[in-house]
């Protein structure tokens, strides 16, 4: 209906006024200078993203108190709400912040954007900005030519402020013609009825202008020439705090569960914020006039207690909302959940691949890390069952004999069901999302994510030779030879030790421990190798398995070693963080294969 | 002056690359203290009584730390020589 109807309808209307009102076109060419320099804005600090900004909002959202710090503190310094609202959801859908974190910085950024109205209110209409916006247009677009995307990143700010800058003086310039000609305040209504009429229009227009920001600015330069009252100047910037929520709700559609769920936070804690401003309006006005005349405002000066009421309504949200958070987040986890279609019912899918993601990418990375985290989980337990092994026998001390005799089911699992069910769609969305994802990447990112590709496809090779050894494996399992049965146990018994070592690597932080177990694999790669060891050439001399045995055998030691090199491969990708000391000296500290050849002569 | 020569002025006027080589060496000062710590548990457990598989099992986790201490001891060297490439 948007595009078929009301699109050409405003632009009608638009053109209508242009042709009308050569006043309407300056306050109109100063909102789209305005929303132009904002997103010019936005450009440029995303181009910081991928460190800085990451790093702090990964420490700093710890806890609720720090996340809601983070949300003030980026939102004044950005002065971009939307751009923590997209930042914020794309984060959550990398699951590198978990839903109340998010919410906190949300609520943090709508105390934040308060800031944009007290220094257009205190500055922005005393100081003629125009005259600062000519040099940062000049300079931002020659660092904007730039190659260095550092440089490109503060041309893009430079650029940005100076149209937000060129942007509010328009739009004063239009105000002020504006009211030679006609007098908008005559239409000002009184009472709750205009409280409501405003709230509608301030709504309206934040919506269309995707910007809280700018309608405020639009509000306040209103407000400075006479042209609205102040009791519908506060109605239009509780209007406007409703509808910058459709941001985040945009930005929600492209991401996962809870990006949505943090968009309905935003919209019922704006909604909340909003109730208690209307019903408390009298009250907090009161309270306005009080700060006003203690902080010297001029009693006249509607513009500066504008940002007061800003400020004040929206800190009495925040004061609200904050013992209900946890709340929240249980209803919303209750009343947003993902449904699956009957096809999809058994099938795994991955969970933290979403187009909010490729925004950032750090969270581009994050998320691919995460997701390939989520392979090896359905992978280990594919790997496992598909060896008969129970999990909490290998995660358990049990000795490796007695695991073995835990047996998973009485049956082995057919691998290929659950390789179809649990890896196939994933690993295919981990390659694809990749590929997407490298184009917004610099080179430190591309290895980073050539790296995770390289472990995804070792966990898939690592089923896949599952599959082929398992044959095998039932075929000799309690077989009347006791030799060929003796040699599948122990491999059995080798995989559950090789499986438990890599679980244990999953799960510790010590970095010495990580480091001999990677090394303890590699060893034991070659030492339980039996075509090497000299275990396959005895039984074939002693005549203890047939021929059909022998070939059996060997191909299937094949299996196994891809599987143990390939497992290692991926947990010193996955397992081993690039900052920690460990990951610092990546291939230094590896064992090379004449060392591991020197110990094994050794013991021979 | 290009750019790249540019960033190269500005990575040695700010003494970057030792600040890494820094980095690197402090690493593996705290790795190979580690090592050295888990060195001492493994001769502690050594000391207790063992079945003969599990006293297998450490002696050869004391040789892989063993060998990870004197590798780690020679690249710190190397490290030390910034002229030597190891």
């Amino acid at each position: 209906m948007y595009t078929r109807i009301l699109f050409p309808l405003l632009l009608l209307i638009l053109a209508y006024e242009f042709w009308s009102s050569p006043n309407f076109t300056d306050i109109s060419a100063g909102v789209a200078i305005f929303l132009f320099g904002m997103l010019s804005l936005e450009q440029g600090f995303k181009s910081f993203t991928g460190g800085l900004l990451d790093k702090i909002l990964k420490n700093s959202t710890d806890k609720l108190y720090k996340s809601i710090g983070f949300g003030i503190v980026s939102t004044s310094i950005m002065q971009s709400s939307s751009l923590v609202s997209v930042l914020t959801i794309s984060f959550l859908g990398a699951g590198l912040i978990g839903l109340t974190q998010g919410i906190g910085i949300i609520f943090g950024a709508n105390l934040g954007t308060t800031t944009g109205a007290w220094l257009v209110a205190a500055y922005g209409l005393k100081v003629d900005i125009a005259t600062y916006a000519m040099p940062m247009l000049v300079f931002g677009v020659v660092f904007i030519f730039q190659k260095s995307t550092s440089l490109k990143g503060v041309g893009y700010i430079l650029t940005g402020l100076g149209f937000l800058f060129l942007g509010i003086h328009y739009m004063k310039e239009g105000f002020e013609a504006f009211k030679s000609s006609i007098n908008l305040s005559t239409y000002s209504v009184g009472g709750y009825k205009g409280l409501f009429i405003f709230i509608l229009i301030g709504v309206f227009a934040t919506v269309v202008m995707q910007s809280s920001h700018a309608t405020l600015v639009l509000i306040i330069t209103a407000l400075s020439v006479g042209q609205i009252s102040y009791e519908n100047a506060l109605a239009l910037a509780i209007g406007a705090n409703i509808g910058t929520t459709i941001t985040a709700i945009i930005g929600a559609m492209s991401s996962n569960i809870d990006g949505k769920r943090l968009a309905a936070a935003h919209l019922i804690f704006n909604l909340v914020t909003a109730f208690i401003a209307i019903a408390f309006i009298y009250q907090i006005i009161h309270i306005v006039d009080y700060l006003a005349t203690n902080l010297n405002i001029a009693a006249d000066n509607y513009t500066l207690k504008l940002a007061i009421f800003h400020t004040i309504f929206n800190t009495i949200g925040i004061l609200v909302m904050i013992p209900f958070i946890d709340k929240l987040v249980l209803f919303l986890q209750k009343a947003l959940t993902v449904k699956k279609s009957p096809d999809e019912v058994g099938y795994d899918n991955a969970q933290y691949l979403n187009e909010s993601v490729l925004e950032f990418s750090q969270s581009a990375i994050a998320a691919i890390n995460k997701e390939t985290i989520h392979l090896y989980k359905n992978s280990f337990n594919i790997i496992a069952h598909g060896l008969n092994l129970k999990i909490s026998a290998i995660n358990s001390k049990l000795d490796l004999e007695e695991v073995i005799q835990n047996h998973y089911a009485k049956n082995y699992i057919n691998v290929d069901e659950y390789y179809q069910k649990k890896i196939k769609n994933i690993y295919g969305e981990i390659i694809a999302f990749s590929t997407r994802a490298q184009a917004i990447m610099g080179p430190g990112n591309i290895e980073a994510l050539y790296q995770l590709k390289l472990a995804s496809r070792d966990l898939v090779e690592s089923v896949k030779n599952t599959k082929h050894l398992q044959k095998n494996l039932v075929k000799y399992d309690q077989h009347q030879n006791k030799f060929i049965e003796r040699e599948y146990l122990n491999i059995r018994m080798n995989l559950a030790g090789l499986l438990r070592d890599i679980h244990t690597i999953s799960q510790t932080k010590e970095e010495d421990v990580i480091l001999l177990l990677l090394s303890q694999i590699r060893l034991h790669t070659k030492k339980d190798d039996i075509t090497s060891n000299g275990i396959l050439d005895d039984l074939i001399r002693k005549h203890e398995i047939t021929n059909e045995m022998a070939t059996s055998l060997m191909n299937d030691t094949i299996y196994v070693y891809n599987i143990r090199t390939k497992l290692c491969n991926m947990a010193e990708v996955l397992f081993v963080e690039s900052d920690s000391d460990l990951g610092k000296l990546e291939k230094d500290m590896q064992i090379s294969q004449s060392e591991i050849e020197d110990i094994l002569d050794k013991k021979e | 002056m290009g750019v790249n020569k540019f960033i190269k002025s500005v990575l040695g006027a700010l003494n970057l690359k030792e600040f890494e080589l820094k980095s690197k060496k402090k690493s593996l000062k705290t790795l190979l203290s580690k090592l050295k710590k888990r060195r001492v548990k493994i001769y502690k457990e050594l000391k207790k009584e063992k079945s003969v598989q599990e006293i297998e099992e450490l002696n050869e986790k004391l040789e892989l730390i063993s060998l990870h201490i004197k590798n780690g001891k020679e690249r710190l060297n190397a490290l030390k020589k910034p002229s030597k490439k190891y």
